[in-house]
């Protein structure tokens, strides 16, 4: 990686002597940005571009080469990649379009391209990149219009277009970036490689990532843990809805995933998420100009109450609260301030405040223990000397020990005042909403920077081969979907708890059965051709006698008999009917994350409340209780209204073993336990239905 | 020299199937006949039924399939028994057994007198039964029994396919109609190649051209949200995902599972992106100008055909006969 982004010496292959094309503009912006180091042009068409004495091929270039940056029409690109290696050549950015984005051709070009890459060691970036710059090594190996100034953040992209944007926008706004890559087709350097490099990067305060889709989302997720303990990573996943997530398919090839497993991920690796391009820029001036916050209480400072109720509207919504002063505090704030100033928080300078008031009120509560972070707000009215109050604000650039937004919210009046705040470092935002929101995202990493270490999980005593021999089985009769009972030997090897049940093939013997069990049980049609049996009438709950066993048994029958014909019914299963409160454990292998273990209110209005929580396995108890925690009906488990409280140690211990059975069995493809029953607590936690699915071979 | 009509109750009871497991088992030289055409395929210039052309070539019968399965069957234009008669002298070969196949169902033909009971009377052979277990065909069974008193033939009884549960048998036989076998359900004879698929979709094969020869064990319609697709697709292996060539979410979720091909319908061409990654992973993609609908009836109705060259499978049929099939009695 280093080779690739602090080289060492370039070589542009491919370099054109006429103007507005790519790679005369590449040549150029290396020249422009000042790179220090040997660059070399290569052409055969040509013996100098741009002042640089130029080469027929790279092979020819006297000095050595360390990255060479590719703009040689695709079909070339495997003849110079070869070149390239036998040069010895360190990294190569392939700028080259017409690989995986083209279709089959494309793609089996790339393809080849990795292998001579992989042959000769050689990393490549892109294809289909607009190219990469390093600002301090005085490398813009792009070919944009506008090159960004130095500064302390880094930006990866997966689509050229936001560069572009980017790059734009960020002029406008007198950011500085350190590092600015865009990965293209990602055939080897992505986003993962990146975290891991710019973890280390001294330059780099924090990374700022746009994601369409991963490859490699366990690695990922596994540098950007290491990266968040470090400096704080945005992340703008696009894709987020189904329209979403169609568009972005067809143009990255990179399925999207469930967008709440991403949401899992990232909240796990403490990555900040966010929605859209403005709030990335939002959140990365914060980011780049302010210190981080030593704790989570907002001080608001506003010459009108309208901006202050709606900040603490924001703080709210963002989970931030408001600092509560300290007494010594609120006096210091009196002996300055007028007696129609509000003194509590949101403190109200009042109308006709003027700088020196602005000044008084957030130095004192920056001085205050509860105040982590301030929000300065400031209405045009007619009384406000606005440019002076932005003067003195300036004071707090680069020196304020605690973070510090501004909202100076207005039009006209506005624009002179914000341009000095943005000049001098202020992140400054057109609303008191988007302002809270920089600062939350800023409390939101102190907390993931501080998480602690996971503990590491001891794992239980299980009965591995058990699970083996069912997994066996199902696999030997070809089968991918496992039977209801067999999906029970898995949970019970691995000491999760299921009902007293058993099959039988008649009424007499169901009876039989239920008296064995004990009143009140279950009953349940058998048969391998119905995956959903509630959906065809084929549950009956609460049955407490064997004569309403004796008509439920009938009813039912002739209720899947009519909605499914050609179902073959091996008879049914009677099984202790479980009281407790419904919820629901279940994993998918996800393409890109690996197990993902869901948790959350279960029932029969699953589908629509929607209130499940995710996370990757392996879990560690932490992240488990924080996932029980997390959904909306947790106070129905610690005893909401007088019931008793649930047995939630036993719930997590079922979770947790279902971490540990997916990371012990990758073929496990999908496990759903509908529902767990939650037991009063100290009397345990059962689970009723499993449905177990392994991989299946052509993957 | 002796014969025995197969006929078969209900359609799609595995009678082919079963007719050569039989043939294969029969301890001297067999030879075939069946009078009228099902399905059908290309050899060259000739449209022959595959049947006759797997039977011809796994029993090394030196007569063409045109002899060996002469009609068409045409409810308004009917074949004189008299004809079907000859048809059968011609196929005749120097054998100790003709295995002469029925046509659909054994009451087809009835309006013309040319039903499978018609000519197994008419050729002198035995019947035997196939059928699947499912009550309505147990119905017709004995429905069947009642109306073979109305003929000169002998009914060596039946053959359950496609079912392991002997209760059923033990059923039918209490009430006295004689189960000659259970053949359990083979899921080898349910699967196709995704070659079978191109050609009944008369489809452009996009990528993978070089992995038709991967089996199909299902077909699944690709139409509803990627999460619920996903569920669906994970639960089945080796299968073909028929949707829209639009939907890029539903082909790249189906290219993440055991998937045999894709099916994009509407003559709509996938997203380059998606071509290259079925690329990578060798997954071959159909597109096909037929609609979702029309493209999955017709993968439905594609019945899994035994090649001769297929070795394996013919010895599985062969086994499946033999091990559940009471061959003496079938062959006495």
């Amino acid at each position: 990686m280093r080779e690739l982004l602090e080289p060492a010496s370039v070589a542009v292959i491919g370099a054109s002597a006429e103007r507005n094309k790519v790679s005369n503009i590449i040549l150029g912006n290396i020249i422009k940005s000042g790179f220090l180091g040997p660059l070399y042009p290569v052409n055969p068409r040509h013996q100098e571009i741009l002042g640089l004495r130029c080469y027929p091929d790279i092979l020819s270039v006297p000095g050595d080469v360390e990255m060479a940056v590719v703009v040689v029409p695709a079909k070339a690109v495997l003849q110079v990649m070869e070149e390239c290696g036998k040069k010895g050549v360190k990294a190569a950015v392939v700028i080259s379009a017409g690989f995986k984005e083209v279709g089959l051709e494309g793609a089996q070009l790339e393809k080849r391209l990795g292998e001579v890459a992989h042959r000769y060691g050689i990393r490549v970036l892109g294809p289909n990149c607009l190219g990469l710059v390093n600002t301090h090594h005085h490398l813009n190996a792009t070919f944009a219009q506008e090159g960004p100034r130095p500064g302390n953040i880094a930006i990866s992209s997966q689509s050229g277009a936001i560069c572009v944007v980017v790059l734009d926008w960020a002029a406008n706004i007198n950011l500085g970036f350190s590092k600015f890559i865009s990965v293209g087709n990602k055939l080897d350097v992505d986003e993962g490689h990146l975290l891991e490099y710019l973890r280390n990067d001294p330059k780099t305060k924090v990374i700022g990532m746009y994601i369409e889709g991963t490859d490699r989302g366990r690695e990922f997720l596994r540098q950007a843990e290491l990266t968040t303990k470090v400096k704080p990573v945005i992340a703008l996943k696009a894709g987020r809805t189904s329209s979403g997530a169609k568009a972005a398919s067809s143009h990255t090839g990179a399925m999207s995933g469930s967008d709440q497993v991403y949401d899992a991920a990232m909240k796990q690796a403490g990555v900040v998420r966010v929605r859209s391009i403005e709030e990335m820029f939002d959140l990365l001036q914060a980011f780049s100009t302010m210190p981080l916050p030593q704790g989570e209480g907002v001080a608001i400072v506003t010459n009108a109450g309208g901006l202050g109720v709606m900040a603490a509207d924001a703080c709210a919504d963002n989970g931030l609260p408001l600092a509560t002063f300290e007494p010594s505090t609120i006096k210091r704030l009196k002996e300055k301030l007028p007696p129609a100033a509000s003194l509590y928080n949101p403190i109200d300078v009042v109308g006709d405040a003027d700088s020196e008031r602005y000044d008084h009120a957030i130095r004192t509560v920056m001085d205050d223990p509860n105040v982590a972070c301030v929000a300065a707000l400031l209405a045009p009215t007619d009384l406000v000397d606005i440019s002076t109050v932005a003067d003195t604000l300036t004071a707090f650039a680069g020196s304020s020990p605690k973070p510090i937004v501004t909202s100076f919210v207005g039009g006209k009046e506005m624009a002179a005042p914000i341009a000095m705040l943005k000049a001098a470092g202020i992140p400054n935002y057109p609303s008191p909403e988007r302002g809270v929101r920089a600062l939350a995202a800023m409390v939101e990493h102190r907390h993931s920077k501080d998480r602690p270490e996971p503990r590491p999980v001891t794992p239980y005593p299980v009965d591995r081969g058990s699970v083996q021999e069912i997994i066996d089985h199902v696999r030997s009769e070809g089968r991918l979907q496992l039977s209801e009972a067999e999906g029970k030997g898995i949970l019970q090897a691995y000491g999760i708890s299921t009902p007293r049940e058993g099959i039988a093939r008649d009424l007499r013997r169901a009876i039989d059965l239920a008296e064995t069990i004990g009143f009140p049980v279950v009953m349940k049609v058998e048969s391998p051709d119905i995956a959903h049996k509630t959906d065809v009438g084929g549950v009956v709950l609460n049955i407490d006698s064997s004569e309403e066993l004796t008509r439920s048994y009938e009813v039912m029958l002739s209720k899947v008999r009519e909605k499914l014909p050609k179902a073959k019914i091996t008879g049914v299963s009677v099984q202790k009917m479980v009281k407790g409160r419904e919820v629901i454990v279940g994993m998918v292998r996800d393409d890109q994350f690996g197990p993902v273990i869901t948790f959350g209110l279960g029932g029969i209005f699953v589908e629509f409340l929607k209130d499940v929580t995710q996370g990757i396995a392996p879990l560690d108890r932490d992240e488990v209780e924080r996932m029980v925690r997390s959904i909306k009906a947790y106070p129905t488990l610690t005893g909401a209204r007088g019931r008793r409280p649930g047995d939630i140690p036993a719930l997590v211990q079922v979770i947790l073993k279902i971490s540990q059975l997916s990371m012990d069995f990758p073929e496990l493809e999908e496990l759903e336990m509908n529902p767990v029953m939650v037991g009063d607590e100290g009397t345990g936690v059962t689970a009723v239905d499993a449905l177990v699915t392994i991989k299946g071979e052509q993957k | 020299m002796r014969s025995i009509y197969l006929g078969s109750v209900v359609e799609k009871s595995g009678k082919s199937m079963v007719t050569l497991g039989l043939a294969k088992n029969f301890p001297g030289r067999a030879g075939f006949f069946k009078p009228f055409k099902e399905r059908l395929m290309r050899e060259g210039d000739r449209v022959i039924d595959q049947d006759a052309y797997l039977m011809r070539k796994v029993l090394d019968l030196n007569k063409p399939e045109e002899v060996l399965c002469p009609f068409t069957y045409d409810i308004f234009r009917p074949i004189h028994m008299d004809d079907i008669k000859k048809a059968y002298r011609k196929a005749s070969c120097r054998c100790e057994i003709m295995m002469i196949e029925g046509t659909r169902e054994v009451t087809t033909g009835y309006l013309n007198d040319v039903s499978g009971l018609a000519i197994a009377e008419a050729t002198g052979s035995d019947l035997v039964l196939i059928s699947t277990p499912e009550p309505a065909a147990l119905d017709k069974i004995a429905m069947l029994c009642k109306l073979i008193g109305n003929y000169k033939i002998h009914l060596k009884g039946v053959i359950l396919n496609k079912t392991d549960d002997l209760s059923v048998a033990n059923f039918l036989e209490a009430k006295g109609i004689k189960v000659l076998g259970c053949i359990p359900h083979i899921p080898e004879m349910t699967y196709f190649t995704v070659k079978e698929v191109v050609e009944a979709l008369s489809a452009d094969v996009v990528v993978g051209e070089g992995n038709l020869d991967r089996l199909v064990e299902g077909v699944f319609i690709g139409a509803m949200t990627v999460e619920t697709a996903l569920k669906y697709m994970r639960r089945h292996r080796r299968k073909a995902i028929i949707t829209g060539g639009d939907r890029s979410d539903i082909q790249l979720a189906a290219l993440s599972t055991d998937t045999s091909c894709l099916i994009l319908t509407g003559g709509l061409y996938p997203a380059n992106q998606v071509v290259s990654k079925a690329f990578e992973k060798g997954i071959p993609i159909l597109v096909t100008r037929y609609d979702t609908l029309a493209a999955s009836e017709m993968v439905d109705n594609l019945i899994a055909r035994i090649e001769p060259e297929h070795d394996e499978m013919v010895r599985l049929v062969e086994k499946a006969v033999r091990d559940n099939v009471d061959l003496d009695e079938v062959f006495r």
